[in-house]
């Protein structure tokens, strides 16, 4: 009995130990990320890095909410396409990270719908990955491999 | 002396009311400018200029806001807003409010208005028609803010190849008929022409090149906006006191 609890608690110690190490395995550069998504894409040739501050507008997010940011939308607004990349400080801050790019989809895809209809399945496709405190939405023509981009990057 | 003053006051006043064409004519002779051709080159104005400036646009303008090319500037724009829409929607934010563009620059009275709209209409509209809907944007613009500078910017070129796919007319012929009665638009109502077609287009060469024009056709790339802001700033109207010699 006692060899099987002494076995229970070596078990449990191995995964947590398990769990830190992946948690604490370092993220990527936010840039880094969104221009692997880029490069693995047949985007609009009109990509363009956002701004910070046009950035925190475009989310409603202010400099405090994230460590960590890189954006690139079709500037022309031809296509909705974007790669929005972003850590947060801490887990709250992801969640709450994530769900402002999940808002900003749906916003588009309101805006889209009566603008350029034909860019309506690439919005409702679109999904926004998180990763420990890394957040990421995608807008693009291929959404398996922007995560598949993204997971290579997370588990190298 | 007091008796012609108020004489020629009385006879003013009763003059004042009659149309707008007398109005027209006042704010042409006013300026004592030339406003039969585009406005011509100039050292570039800097950024401090437009914090006295408003643009009012569609979604061509769109690029402009997302690069932030013109970052002091008041940019106004409306995804697929057109002249009627300027006059007759309220999609313009004004605290809790909405308003429409013309009633925005009423409250506003900026010292220079920039205005471009007209190719949302072209798509579908002759140019003719388009051209009567701006002539009635443009005199309730005179009259929200007579003292104004007020500029109209020509609709930039499309690559046809890609818009008459979708818009069967929406061609450079079009867009080209549209400009240059906008252009005697301007000069009847003395107000300024800014011409960023031909830019456009020497920039581009044969125009089939994605350069300054997107994908769809009809939009600003980052180039684009970048060639716009340049023509912007080397033709925007002088104002009193930065006259150059």
């Amino acid at each position: 009995m006692k060899r099987k609890l002494f076995c229970l608690l070596a078990l449990c110690a191995l995964l947590t130990l398990t769990a830190c190490a992946r948690e604490s395995k370092p993220l990527p550069a936010c840039e880094e990320l969104a221009k692997a998504v880029v490069s693995g894409q047949a985007f609009t040739p009109d990509l363009y890095e956002l701004k910070a501050t046009k950035l925190q507008k475009l989310l409603d997010v202010t400099e405090a909410d994230y460590t960590d940011a890189y954006a690139t939308v079709d500037a022309s607004h031809a296509t909705a396409e974007a790669v929005l990349v972003l850590t947060a400080p801490d887990s709250a801050g992801a969640q709450q990270l994530a769900e402002k790019l999940e808002a900003y989809r749906l916003d588009t895809l309101a805006q889209y719908q009566g603008y350029r209809p034909e860019e309506a399945p690439k919005l409702n496709a679109a999904k926004v990955y998180t990763h420990g405190l890394q957040c990421v939405l995608v807008i693009a023509p291929d959404q398996d491999q922007a995560k598949a981009d993204c997971e290579a990057l997370w588990n190298r | 002396m007091k008796k012609g003053a108020a004489c020629l006051l009385a006879l003013l006043l009763a003059l004042s009311p009659l149309t707008g064409m007398a109005d027209q004519c006042l704010h042409a002779r006013k300026r004592g400018n030339d406003f039969s051709a585009a406005l011509p080159a100039h050292e570039p104005v800097d950024e401090t200029y437009y914090t006295q400036a408003v643009l009012l646009g569609d979604s061509l303008c769109w690029t402009l806001d997302t690069c932030d090319t013109i970052p002091t500037i008041d940019l106004r724009f409306v995804i697929g807003q057109s002249p009627v829409g300027a006059r007759g929607f309220h999609n313009i934010e004004w605290g809790e409010e909405k308003i429409t563009m013309v009633e925005y620059v009423r409250r506003v009275q900026p010292r220079v208005l920039f205005v471009m709209l007209g190719s949302n209409g072209l798509d579908y509209d002759t140019s003719a028609s388009v051209l009567r809907d701006y002539h009635a944007l443009l005199d309730e613009l005179l009259n929200a803010a007579p003292d104004t500078e007020l500029v109209l910017i020509s609709v930039p070129p499309v690559r046809e190849n890609i818009t008459v796919k979708k818009y069967a007319y929406f061609t450079n012929g079009r867009v080209e008929a549209f400009n240059t009665g906008l252009l005697a638009l301007a000069e009847s109502h003395g107000v300024y022409y800014l011409d960023i077609y031909a830019p456009f287009l020497n920039a581009q060469g044969d125009n089939a090149d994605h350069l300054y024009i997107a994908t769809d056709g009809i939009h600003m790339t980052p180039a684009g906006a970048d060639l716009f802001a340049a023509q912007l700033a080397a033709h925007a109207p002088l104002l009193e006191g930065e006259m150059k010699e």
